[in-house]
C-alpha cells in the first residue's frame, strides 16, 4: 500500500530543527531503558519452568529411567526425534512424517544409548538416500533444560555424524542447535507436524526474511532451508560444511535461460539468488537493461519460467482512451491462453482496470497444476507481466465453496450480502455479511474441507 | 524499511546529530503515521512525535544493536501515545476532526479521511503496522495482544473496504 505511505508522507511535519533544540535542553533529564513488550504469557511460562525444574530435581533424585531429560531431533527429510533420559538412554521415539517411520521401521531403539541410536539413524538415511552428495544437509537439535549439557551433547552429536558421514564419503552440511526449552516453539512444531528443531529453523528465517510464512517452508527439506539460511545470511545458528546446491540447475543454466528469453545479451545481474516461494524452490533473477527493470522467477529444478515482470523506466501514458480502440475480452483471453499454451482453463476471471493511465486487462485462470496471473495492455494487447504459481490441483469450483461456507453458517444466499470469492495459493476464500454477523471462511480448494473460519458481530 | 540501517543509526544517534537527523528523517513518517492512528488528529499527533523523539533521543544512550528495533521504536511512540490519551481524557478534550493542514491536496485527503472514517482503531493499526511499519502479523499480534488471525482478518477487511470505497469514487 505505498498510496498510504505517499499520503502519510505529504502530511507529516518534519519538526527536527525543533526537536532537536529541545532534545538537548532535555537531556540528562531521565534515563529511559525501553523494555520491548514480550509474549503476553510470560507469567504462565515461567510457572511452567519453575514447575519443570521441580521436575527435573525430582528426576535427578529419584534417577527415574523413563523421565525425559533431553531431546535430540534429527532431520534430514525424515524427521525424527529421541527422547532420553538423564543416563543418555533412548526413552521414547517419536516419528514426524512417512520418511521418518520408514527410517525407524521396525528398529527397537528404546533403552540403547543416544550415540547408538543416532548412529543407527544415519545409517539407515544413507542406505534409504535420504543422505548423498546432493543432499547432504543434517539438522541436530538438542532440547532440554540444561543449558551446559545440550551443548555439549550437541558438540559430540553432530561430530559423531560428521565422521560417519566422511566414513561413508560424504561432506555433510550439519545445521547444529541447542534449544531451551519453549513451549511456543512446541505448539508451533505441533501445529505443523514438524520437529522442534525445524521450527526453530523456519522462525529463524521468518526473522530475517518478511516474507516467509511458516505454512511455505514447513514443507521444505532440511537441505533445501539449509540452502535459505545460507543465502538469507542467518548467523545465529551454527552450520559445519557446505550445503549443497546440486539437486537444483546452476547459475550458469540460469543465466543462459533468461538471455535466450529476454534477448539481451550478458545483461548486469543483480540478484541470482535460490529462494522459496510459496513452499517451491526458485531463483529469483534481477537484472536492469536500458533503465528498464526485468524480474523473473525460474523453477529451481527444470529452470522454467514462473515469473517475468519488466517495469520501464518511463511509463508510455496513453492520452487517447477511447474503449472502442481496445481489445475485447476474449482476444485478451486468446493471448494470455496462447502464451501459457494451454487449451483448458478454469476459474477464469477477468478484470479491466486503469494502473497509472494504462488501460489493461488483468486475467487469471487455472490450468492443470499451475494457477496463471497474467496483465495485458488493452491497446496493444501485449502481455506485461505473468506469473505461474503451482497450486494444489483445485477441485472445487467458486460456487461449491460458496455452498460449503453457507451451509456450514446455516444460511441462505438470500440472507447474506456482500459476497466475496477468492482463489487463494490452496484455499478460497469466502466472506460476507448479514445483518449482524461477518463471516469469513477459508476453504481448502482440493477437498472441500473447511480451513479456518471466523464468525465476528457485525459493528 | 531497513532494520540495519535504523539500528546502525540508533547506535550513535545520541552523539551524532547528523545520525539523529537522518534517523528522524527516515523513520518520522512511519512514526506519524502510527501516532494518528491512534490520536487520530492532526496537531496532537505532532505534538506527540516530537515527544516521541525526544525520548528516542534519551532512550537511545541505553540502547544496544538488535535486530528489530522498530519494535524498540514502536514501544516508545506506544506509551507516548497513550500517554496522551489519558491527558485527553484527564481534560475530557475531544477531537472528533482530523484537521488535515490547509493545503493538503485532495487525493491524499481522501485516502486519510478514508483511513480514519472507514476503518474501525484495529483495522487502521493494523494496516498501519503491516503495511507501513513492515511487522509481522504474529509480531503485531503479540504487541496489540490479540491473535495472529484476528491481525489478519483485520488487515484483510481494512484494505477491502478501502478498495471499495476508492474504486467508487475513482
Amino acid at each position: 500500500m505505498n498510496k498510504l505511505y505517499k499520503a502519510f508522507q505529504t502530511i507529516t511535519p518534519n519538526d527536527f530543527e525543533k526537536t532537536n533544540k529541545e532534545a538537548q535542553i532535555r537531556n540528562n533529564e531521565t534515563n529511559i531503558y525501553v523494555e520491548i513488550p514480550k509474549k503476553r504469557k510470560d507469567y504462565k511460562l515461567s510457572l511452567i519452568g519453575l514447575i519443570c525444574i521441580i521436575c527435573i530435581g525430582f528426576s535427578f533424585i529419584l534417577k527415574n529411567n523413563s523421565t525425559v531429560f533431553a531431546t535430540v531431533g534429527i532431520d534430514v527429510n525424515p524427521s525424527v526425534e529421541l527422547n532420553i533420559n538423564a543416563k543418555e538412554e533412548i526413552v521414547e521415539v517419536i516419528t514426524h512424517n512417512e520418511a521418518g517411520q520408514k527410517i525407524v521401521g521396525d528398529m527397537k531403539l528404546e533403552g540403547s544409548h543416544i550415540d547408538v541410536g543416532m548412529n543407527a539413524l544415519i545409517g539407515s538415511m544413507l542406505k534409504e538416500g535420504y543422505i548423498n552428495e546432493l543432499k547432504n544437509s543434517l539438522l541436530i537439535s538438542v532440547t532440554g533444560n540444561n543449558k551446559e549439557e545440550n551443548e555439549k551433547m550437541r558438540k559430540r552429536i553432530s561430530q559423531d555424524i560428521d565422521e560417519l558421514l566422511k566414513g561413508n564419503h560424504i561432506q555433510g552440511a550439519i545445521i547444529s542447535q541447542s534449544l531451551d526449552k519453549s513451549n511456543d516453539l512446541e505448539s508451533l512444531a505441533q501445529k505443523y507436524h514438524i520437529s522442534v528443531g525445524k521450527a526453530e529453523i523456519i522462525q529463524q528465517l521468518m526473522k530475517q526474511n518478511s516474507k516467509y510464512t511458516f505454512e511455505s517452508l514447513k514443507d521444505l527439506t532440511v537441505n533445501d532451508l539449509n540452502i535459505l539460511l545460507t543465502n538469507n545470511k542467518v548467523v545465529d545458528i551454527r552450520v559445519d560444511g557446505e550445503v549443497s546446491t546440486k539437486s537444483y540447475i546452476d547459475q550458469e543454466k540460469v543465466k543462459q535461460i533468461i538471455q535466450e528469453d529476454s534477448q539481451i545479451k550478458q545483461p548486469t545481474y543483480q540478484k541470482i539468488e535460490l529462494d522459496c516461494d510459496d513452499g517451491y524452490m526458485v531463483y529469483e533473477v534481477e537484472f536492469t537493461y536500458n533503465g528498464n527493470e526485468y524480474e523473473y522467477e525460474l523453477d529451481a529444478k527444470d529452470g522454467k519460467i514462473l515469473k517475468k515482470e519488466i517495469e520501464k523506466k518511463t511509463l508510455e501514458h496513453h492520452q487517447d482512451n477511447h474503449t472502442s480502440q481496445h481489445i475485447s475480452q476474449s482476444q485478451a483471453r486468446t493471448i494470455a491462453m496462447n502464451h501459457a499454451k494451454v487449451s483448458e482453463v478454469s476459474n477464469y476471471k477477468i478484470e479491466k482496470d486503469n494502473d497509472d493511465g494504462v488501460w489493461q486487462y488483468e486475467i487469471e485462470f487455472v490450468s492443470g497444476k499451475n494457477k496463471y496471473e497474467y496483465t495485458i495492455d488493452a491497446i496493444s494487447g501485449k502481455v506485461l507481466d505473468y506469473e505461474i504459481e503451482k497450486i494444489k490441483s483445485v477441485k472445487i469450483t467458486h460456487e461449491q465453496a460458496k455452498q460449503k461456507a453457507l451451509k456450514h453458517a446455516g444460511l441462505s444466499q438470500q440472507q447474506t450480502r456482500d459476497m466475496e470469492i477468492e482463489l487463494e495459493d490452496y484455499y478460497y476464500e469466502v466472506s460476507f455479511e448479514t445483518s449482524s454477523y461477518e463471516y469469513e471462511y477459508k476453504i481448502d480448494v482440493e477437498t472441500g474441507k473447511i480451513i479456518d473460519y471466523e464468525k465476528e458481530q457485525n459493528d | 524499511m531497513d532494520n540495519k540501517t535504523i539500528d546502525q543509526l540508533l547506535l550513535k544517534l545520541f552523539s551524532d546529530e547528523k545520525a539523529f537527523k537522518e534517523f528522524y528523517e527516515y523513520t518520522h513518517t512511519l512514526v506519524f503515521a502510527y501516532i494518528m492512528s491512534l490520536l487520530k488528529n492532526y496537531d496532537n499527533s505532532r505534538d506527540v512525535m516530537q515527544e516521541v523523539y525526544i525520548k528516542i533521543y534519551q532512550a537511545s544512550q541505553n540502547y544496544y544493536s538488535m535486530r528489530k528495533p522498530l519494535a524498540w521504536i514502536y514501544t516508545i511512540a506506544r506509551n507516548e501515545c497513550y500517554m496522551q490519551i489519558r491527558r485527553d481524557k484527564y481534560t475530557d478534550e475531544y477531537h472528533d476532526n482530523i484537521s488535515l493542514p490547509q493545503n493538503t491536496d485532495q487525493n491524499t485527503q481522501m485516502i486519510l479521511e478514508n483511513l480514519f472514517t472507514l476503518l474501525n482503531e484495529k483495522e487502521r493499526q493494523v494496516i498501519v503496522m503491516h503495511s507501513l511499519w513492515g511487522f509481522k502479523h504474529h509480531e503485531i499480534a503479540e504487541f496489540l495482544q490479540i491473535s495472529i488471525s484476528t491481525s489478519l482478518s483485520c488487515y484483510h477487511r481494512g484494505m477491502k473496504k478501502m478498495k471499495k470505497e476508492m474504486e467508487i469514487k475513482l
